[in-house]
């Protein structure tokens, strides 16, 4: 369904549809600033806005909210085209974050 | 007896061979043996002259394949033949054990937290840029056609961005390669300016400016003008009295840092721009660490030159941009002569892409200020605790007048920061 064609009921769906793909492109970062940022910046946002009650500016949110979606699928598109190692704070190769959904353990190759 | 031995064993070779089959000493199985001793005939090969020629294409495949089934081994996966043990081992004992013994999840590269220095690029800056380096292509001093016209609007469209970030006028912005370029500009300018006018002969700086405004005032001091280093007093600020006491009325520029890059201090710039504008002295700033991070108003702080940097907030490298006022009117000497594009401060053709990333760096900038004010308020009181903890820490500069986000560098007791830092 069009946006332009959103119904008022079914907002808040869309509002938390475009959440949900946010958030999922953001974590397709391949840097970890960027998408510890991307996360982060998006439920910042999202909270900060939680209780509002102007229809046009959620409206005109959500908009905004598009616009940074397409620059997320971009984004890290071009991210993934150009790797680096990884972060002594993040995952090794596998990429896995330690405490985040029982990330792995991994024999570090050495040498 | 050297004689005899050969003979020997030549006459003992002869005998073997001929009395025991050559399958007796080969390496075939016993079930082959058996096969060929029951009878089977089996024919020799015909002799050909080739088949003792080396082909030489075949060769060359062989040695290739042979090689290239030894390359991509990593020593890990290579077995030693004597040991049993691979080779990453005998390469290095402790790397073998290592290998054992460890169990990690985690990566190798070091994280990056020097912001003062550089930041990294934000994505949406990029994303802003690629049109710009792909299919936009256009000169934006191309006034005849749309390739121009185009890449022209996002240019204005990028210092409008910047204007607004700083309270400026759009057409008050001109794009440099960097702060560096910025400060060169608008010092060297100011003061070739009033040199030709005759009079005014005398620059105002700090001591704890950046080293490229130093040396530029430097040169300057080499072609005859009068530079003052103000000092800075034990929290790392400038002394108005002293300000106002060096202030001489053939004084052309003052020139004061806004943000320290070294220690973060945050000068009282409103009222050196009120002292210098009661004076008619041109006020220059350095403003590279500032823009972004405090809020900046030039017409508040009666500011006359701004350098801005754009890699310093989450721009590209090797771009900048130079505040210039136009009423009242700063007049420079631009460095850079030529087609006389910038308001003919800065000739040269502008780097579209840099400029438009600059622009959006600049918005985003504007966006996301009261949002990281707010996150990197909490740092205050963990700054206090380290006051409080550690005998031996010491908080170069003053802990007031300070940007939250600057407050890294600092020094140990009898140590330099930078060879703590070596030392981490």
């Amino acid at each position: 369904m069009s946006l332009a064609k959103a119904t008022k009921s079914d907002m808040p769906y869309q509002v938390r549809s475009l959440y949900r793909s946010l958030l999922r492109q953001g974590n397709q970062f391949a840097a970890y600033n960027f998408r510890e940022y991307a996360k982060r910046r998006t439920r910042d946002s999202f909270r900060e806005h939680q209780n509002e009650g102007d229809e046009r500016l959620v409206q005109e949110l959500v908009q905004g909210g598009l616009k940074e979606l397409q620059m997320l699928k971009r984004q890290t598109v071009v991210s993934q085209f150009f790797q680096l190692d990884k972060l002594v704070v993040e995952g090794g190769k596998a990429g896995k974050q330690k405490g985040d959904d029982g990330g792995i353990v991994r024999q570090k190759d050495q040498g | 007896m050297s004689n005899i031995t050969p003979a020997v064993a030549r006459q003992a070779l002869r005998i073997a061979s001929r009395r025991y089959p050559s399958s007796t000493f080969s390496r075939v199985s016993p079930r082959a043996t058996a096969l060929t001793a029951s009878g089977r005939r089996s024919y020799v090969s015909e002799t050909k002259p080739s088949n003792a020629t080396v082909n030489v294409d075949t060769a060359i495949k062989a040695d290739q394949k042979a090689f290239m089934n030894q390359t991509g081994r990593r020593p890990e996966d290579v077995k030693m033949p004597t040991t049993g043990l691979e080779a990453d081992a005998m390469l290095s004992p402790t790397a073998g054990i290592l290998k054992q013994a460890t169990i990690m999840d985690e990566g190798t590269r070091p994280i990056y937290l020097d912001m003062q220095a550089t930041t990294p690029m934000d994505p949406r800056v990029l994303d802003a840029m690629l049109p710009y380096m792909t299919g936009l292509y256009g000169n934006p001093h191309s006034r005849t056609h749309a390739y121009g016209w185009e890449v022209d609007t996002a240019v204005e469209q990028a210092r409008e961005n910047i204007a607004n970030l700083i309270g400026a006028d759009p057409k008050e912005i001109i794009f440099t390669s960097g702060a560096t370029e910025s400060n060169n500009m608008s010092i060297k300018g100011v003061a070739r300016f009033f040199k030709r006018g005759g009079k005014k002969n005398h620059i105002i700086t700090c001591q704890t400016e950046h080293k490229c405004v130093l040396d530029s005032c430097r040169h300057l001091q080499d072609e005859g003008y009068q530079v003052t280093y103000l000092p800075v007093q034990n929290n790392g600020l400038v002394d108005m009295a002293q300000l106002e006491a060096a202030i001489r009325p053939e004084t052309a520029l003052v020139s004061i840092m806004t943000v320290n890059n070294e220690i973060g201090v945050v000068q009282p710039i409103e009222e050196i721009g009120k002292l210098c504008r009661s004076k008619k002295i041109y006020f220059h700033t350095d403003a590279a660490q500032a823009v972004g991070k405090i809020p900046i108003d030039v017409n508040k702080m009666h500011v006359d030159l701004m350098s801005i940097s754009g890699h310093k907030i989450y721009g590209p490298k090797g771009v900048g941009a130079c505040y210039v006022r136009r009423r009242p009117r700063v007049r420079l000497d631009p460095i850079i002569s030529g087609g006389g594009q910038e308001r003919g401060l800065r000739s040269g053709t502008l780097a579209p892409s840099l400029a438009v990333g600059m622009g959006e760096a600049a918005r985003l900038c504007n966006q996301e200020m009261e949002v990281c004010a707010t996150s990197f308020s909490y740092y205050l009181p963990f700054d206090d605790y380290l006051l409080y903890t550690c005998m031996a820490f010491r908080v170069l500069g003053g802990l007031g007048h300070r940007l939250a986000v600057l407050k890294i560098r600092r020094g140990y007791e009898n140590f330099q920061s930078h060879s703590t830092l070596l030392g981490l």
